[in-house]
């Protein structure tokens, strides 16, 4: 497989997962993406893949996130934990999707912080990043990846259980 | 009588969101915020029904704290449901070797968490 077959699938995979997360609507006038409060990192490892991910978002776009979800008004805590919710459902839905291409990945727990003004630079060429709006709120994700060796697209698993799937056993 | 669900997630909204849900199906919660904690409240709390647990977390994982809770033969009937972003088959069979009824995979759709915990506890 290719370099550019790889950047091309992780491209793909991150905007699907993340757009399964946070719906992807026109933005209105006025988004405040550029200065991020809240940031959730989640570091992830695999035979054949290593990086992290990072979701940030502003206060608003924290607070509109949440909306009434948690029956109570949102505490810093609580945003800053809801970013971090956010960004492992974004790479748990990742995970789910490089599954199909043979790699399986071991994710940490996120990483929270919390602060004025945080702005991501990016380290390498090979991140990639989307950027989602819903409404007015516009959520970043950086996807930054590094193939440690090329991709030998290994016979995929069994199927993995989707986002919603419930099994009685 | 009120049936007692403990919930254990790292993510203090994620344990809000299921204590809301379930809390309006008529369970009362107690919250655990690891592994650890969670261990330690089943054992200091005789009367939970079901456990509601999320595999990823810190100090110890849910897979972890089912295999350290079925070990003990008194909590070997209790129903545990596992919460979780995680899909993989090896994961899942993990948790079903190790004792756990139920996989459900975050986001989750809160009738379906009810439904689960209702037939788990009848």
């Amino acid at each position: 497989m290719t370099e550019e077959t790889q950047a091309e699938i992780l491209r793909d995979v991150l905007a699907t997962a993340a757009s399964f997360v946070f719906r992807d609507e026109a933005p209105r006038a006025g988004g405040d993406s550029e200065s991020m409060q809240f940031v959730a990192v989640i570091g992830f490892t695999g035979q054949q893949v290593r990086g992290s991910l990072v979701v940030g978002a502003s206060r608003r776009q924290a607070l509109e996130l949440i909306g009434d979800t948690l029956a109570r008004v949102p505490t810093d805590s609580d945003m800053a934990d809801w970013v971090g919710e956010m960004a492992n459902l974004t790479l748990g839905r990742v995970k789910f999707l490089l599954c199909k291409h043979g790699l399986d990945l071991q994710i940490t727990t996120p990483v929270l912080l919390r602060g004025m003004g945080l702005v991501w630079r990016e380290r390498t060429a090979g991140c990639h990043s989307v950027s989602l709006h819903e409404g007015s709120v516009q959520v970043h994700a950086w996807f930054d990846v590094r193939a440690t060796e090329p991709w030998q697209a290994p016979a995929p698993e069994d199927e993995a259980l989707d986002s919603g799937d419930f099994v009685l056993f | 009588m009120t049936k007692t669900i403990l919930v254990v997630d790292d993510s203090a909204t994620v344990r809000q969101q299921v204590r809301l849900a379930l809390s309006q199906a008529g369970f009362s919660i107690v919250e655990a915020v690891d592994g650890v904690d969670g261990a330690a409240k089943i054992d200091a709390n005789e009367g939970i029904s079901c456990v509601v647990c999320d595999v990823n977390m810190p100090r110890m994982n849910g897979i972890e704290m089912l295999k350290m809770v079925k070990a003990q033969e008194r909590h070997s009937n209790l129903p545990v449901v596992m919460l979780t972003t995680e899909g993989q088959p090896a994961l899942v069979a993990a948790a079903k070797q190790a004792g756990a009824k139920a996989w459900i995979v975050k986001p989750f759709k809160t009738e379906m968490l009810v439904a689960a915990v209702n037939k788990l506890t009848s």
